[in-house]
């Protein structure tokens, strides 16, 4: 279970200009769910992300995992990133093998789970692939079957499938939830895409200016196909959606703060 | 808080380590020159220790002046002078600092022009591509006898060899800059009607500015290499030739003296390019970082600041 | 259920993909390598056609100038005729004959200054970019000791080591220690931010990040280092040897131009210069073989 307590976040631009990335944020996640942080961007959902994964600290306020306070980042909570982390100076298979073999795994152990993962992914007959002959998608498959391979309770996900064209990007949603309905685990999974939340998510967690502004428990019946999403219920949680989002807002005044500027 | 004092103790604390890395090895230097060996052979010990560098040798460095005006010359039996010293060092240095400067800048400006003459036509340019890189790897210092057949060893020939130097850096340099200029300008460009001329001056040279401007510390380097290393085969003038001078009765006082000048020296042209060059291209965007405050602490943590070095 | 249906979606991915680009590299073997061959071949013609250019540039100023300037030909015909054995080069009172002995010994003192520098500047490099302690130690010594030309060290040395081959030895390894030192500082802390994250967050140590994320990452500016200090390290020995040596490429340099043998110091130059750039080739292979993973040919 994920307990977030009054977290609050703040960054100092090398301009001077202070930026209140998270402004109190508490919210309680059970395990195996699967929450979509919706907002636009420049809200927080990436720092609230980041420090679930105890990539960036807190300045006040505290993530727990069940009870054990987050203070750096551990194979407990697997992240996948937005951009493009495989290791191009390793194979496939080095790739997908690379958590376990951190963590001490025995060799014919890690042999197995490499080839069980590389499966689930569809990508079996790439495992001595080098990643740049492989397309972003399957990249990105690579990312997700090494992060499930560690045995990560918990699943972060950055927009992942933001760089993707529309086709890869669905086919990557059903393996997601295939892979999510097989293994049970927690996935936060942060998007500005309404419609990829609805497509994925029990529960949207609509963030603005730092703070969660809704807390939707997404009840449509699965798969989330084309009908299902076009029904009358999914519409009005979209149309909620949006009117949390265009309130409280405005117009843009300060530009975000980049990932690559937030260390 | 920014007063000077303070300023100065902020400066020190972050950089103690350094500070302590220096003040170690200068002690180990002094303590080397005082125990090495001295021999009567040698007018100085192996080691020389600092008060000897800046006394015996400063004032022996008159011996060096041999030019029968505003004091004594020690070659004919005048006294060693104070004056003499920093007379006969301010004319060498000021002969090898005429040589850098005059090879520089004519390599940089014949480098370029050629760079850009072999731009024009891209068959030429990639006609020139293996020949260039041989070139390039010719070893520059083992030429010096060579350039000093061609030349005689004298200003003209320590000025070419310099220029000969820093010229094939600009000359592959340019090059390589004006194929990197992306494809999309120069179409840009010719779609708004240029000619082939204004295009070249408009927009290509422009664009490739800031890699040359790079490659100013790079042949700075190369530049003083090539001086001091012309002065030191053959050419009968100049600090290089000073430092050989002492070599040949050892005098190694003498030649750390004018060791430590050439450092200043060199220090001082490196940061008088970095002043320019950064002057020229102060249109380019720089990064900004950010840095997380601390609430609980109030007390900013400064992120770790990691300076990337562009060129050596 | 539906899921059955999506999850075909994905093969169709995986065999669209592999109808692309990727299928000439796992289908038509043959097909890909005709085609990188025709380009390889055209790019040696045309090199081939640059340097027949130039030398037939070098063979009309040559009749221009004529004897400061030697014909190639000239110049080929000395290297072959000097270069085992030569009773010339005994009369002007070098110790052995021909080139290849002097031409030996400087490579070998090269090489041997050069590991060394190697070495020390790999470690010490990798040492500054995890301990802020070190950084803050060395720096100053590669900020002071990196303005000044390094042959200011070489009469310093000469009288300290005696033995030219000590001096050439550490002149060589100092400059690469140097510049080695500086390409690995800041290849390792160009090394994306982004990799580092993901190691971490799959579990990896300090130790595990160093070798499998920071390292293979680095390498392709490494090997840019190794040759620019290598570039450099041959005429930086040679100097060593100008100033005064019994032997090496250097020693004979000096002694042809004292009896005005232009052909003879063109001749060692060509050598030294073709050997420069054959050990340039041999490192641009290497990198190419070790970041075959990359598609740009750069560091990530």
């Amino acid at each position: 279970m994920i307990d977030i307590r009054d977290a609050r976040c703040t960054f100092r631009h090398t301009s001077g200009r202070l930026v209140e990335a998270l402004r109190g944020v508490s919210v309680t996640i059970d395990d195996g769910e699967f929450v979509c942080l919706v907002g636009r961007s420049g809200h927080g959902k990436s720092t609230l992300l980041r420090a679930l994964a105890g990539l960036n600290p807190l300045s006040s306020g505290a993530i727990a995992f069940d009870g054990n306070t987050v203070t750096g980042p551990s194979p407990e909570r697997g992240m996948v990133f937005q951009e493009d982390t495989v290791f191009p100076w390793m194979r496939v298979h080095d790739n997908v093998a690379f958590g376990l073999r951190s963590l001490g795994t025995r060799e014919s152990e890690t042999e197995k789970l490499v080839s069980e993962w590389l499966s689930a992914v569809k990508l079996t007959g790439f495992a001595h692939s080098w990643p740049k002959e492989l397309s972003g998608g399957m990249r990105k498959r690579v990312a997700i079957a090494t992060v499930f391979a560690t045995g990560a309770k918990t699943l972060l996900m950055d927009e992942p499938f933001g760089s993707l064209d529309y086709v890869t990007r669905i086919t990557l949603h059903s393996l997601l939830l295939d892979l999510w309905a097989r293994t049970n685990r927690t996935i936060v999974f942060v998007t500005h895409d309404i419609e990829e939340a609805l497509i994925l998510g029990d529960r949207i967690l609509v963030m603005s200016e730092g703070q969660i502004v809704d807390d939707i428990r997404v009840d449509l019946k699965r798969p989330r196909d084309e009908e299902v999403r076009a029904s009358t219920r999914a519409v009005t949680v979209t149309k909620s959606i949006i009117r949390n989002l265009g309130l409280a807002g405005g117009v843009d005044e300060t530009p975000e703060p980049k990932s690559s500027d937030l260390r | 808080m920014t007063t000077l004092p303070a300023r100065i103790l902020c400066y020190v604390r972050a950089r103690w380590i350094s500070i302590l890395s220096i003040v170690i090895l200068v002690t180990i230097w002094e303590i080397a020159g005082h125990l090495s060996p001295k021999s009567p052979l040698r007018e100085s010990p192996l080691v020389p220790p600092l008060e000897m560098i800046f006394g015996r040798s400063l004032l022996g460095m008159s011996d060096y002046w041999r030019i029968d005006m505003w004091a004594p010359m020690p070659v004919v039996g005048g006294a060693q002078t104070y004056l003499g010293a920093f007379l006969a060092l301010a004319y060498h240095s000021a002969l090898t600092i005429f040589r850098l400067a005059s090879g520089l800048v004519l390599g940089a400006v014949i480098g370029t022009l050629l760079g850009l003459a072999i731009s024009w036509s891209p068959f030429l340019r990639k006609l020139s591509g293996a020949p260039l890189h041989l070139l390039r790897m010719f070893p520059l210092l083992a030429m010096i006898p060579l350039f000093q057949f061609w030349f005689g060893a004298n200003n003209l020939s320590a000025i070419v060899f310099v220029a000969y130097g820093v010229g094939v850096v600009y000359f592959v340099a340019t090059i390589n800059a004006a194929s990197n200029v992306q494809g999309k300008y120069i179409d840009y460009a010719h779609t708004l009607g240029a000619s082939q001329l204004r295009i070249y001056l408009r927009v290509v040279f422009p664009a490739i500015l800031p890699e040359l401007f790079s490659s100013i510390m790079l042949t700075l380097g190369l530049a003083w290499s090539a001086v001091i290393g012309a002065e030191y085969v053959g050419v009968n003038s100049g600090i290089g030739r000073m430092i050989i001078w002492a070599e040949f009765f050892s005098a190694t006082g003498r030649m750390m003296l004018v060791t430590i000048l050439l450092i200043v020296y060199a220090g001082a042209s490196y940061l008088v390019c970095r002043r320019v060059a950064a002057h020229v291209l102060r249109w380019m965007p720089s990064a900004t970082r950010a840095e997380v405050v601390d609430h609980s602490i109030e007390a900013e943590l400064p992120m770790e600041d990691q300076p990337v070095m562009v060129n050596r | 259920m539906g899921q059955c249906r999506l999850v075909t979606e994905a093969e169709i991915e995986t065999a669209r993909v592999s109808a692309g680009p990727l299928a000439r590299l796992k289908n038509t073997r043959g097909g890909l390598r005709r085609e990188q061959l025709t380009a390889l071949a055209r790019d040696a013609a045309i090199a081939l056609a640059g340097l027949v250019l130039v030398l037939l540039l070098w063979k009309l100023s040559a009749d221009a100038a004529g004897k400061y300037f030697p014909a190639p030909l000239a110049v080929a015909g000395n290297i072959l005729d000097n270069f085992a054995a030569s009773r010339y080069l005994r009369s002007l009172g070098l110790p052995e004959g021909g080139y290849f002995p002097h031409v030996l010994y400087t490579t070998r003192n090269v090489l041997i200054g050069g590991a060394i520098g190697f070495a020390l500047g790999v470690m010490s490099g990798f040492a500054s970019w995890r301990w802020k302690v070190a950084d803050q130690a060395i720096d100053p010594i590669i900020s002071i000791f990196g303005t000044l030309p390094i042959l200011v060290a070489a009469p310093f040395f000469l009288i300290w080591f005696g033995l030219v081959a000590s001096a050439q030895i550490i002149l060589v390894a100092f400059y690469t220690f140097m510049i080695l030192h500086v390409f690995v500082l800041r290849a390792a802390r160009n090394v994306d931010v982004k990799y580092l994250e993901c190691a971490r967050t799959l579990g990896a140590n300090n130790v595990v990040i160093f070798r499998k994320v920071v390292l293979p990452a680095a390498l392709p500016e490494i090997f840019g280092g190794v040759r620019v200090a290598f570039a450099s390290a041959w005429g930086l020995a040679c100097i060593a040897e100008l100033l005064g040596a019994q032997f090496g490429v250097g020693r004979v340099i000096v002694s042809l131009a004292a009896v005005y043998d232009v052909v003879g110091m063109m001749a060692l130059v060509v050598v030294l210069g073709l050997i420069a750039v054959g050990f340039d080739g041999l490192i641009v292979a290497l990198r190419a073989y070790i970041t075959r993973w990359s598609d740009t040919g750069v560091a990530p």
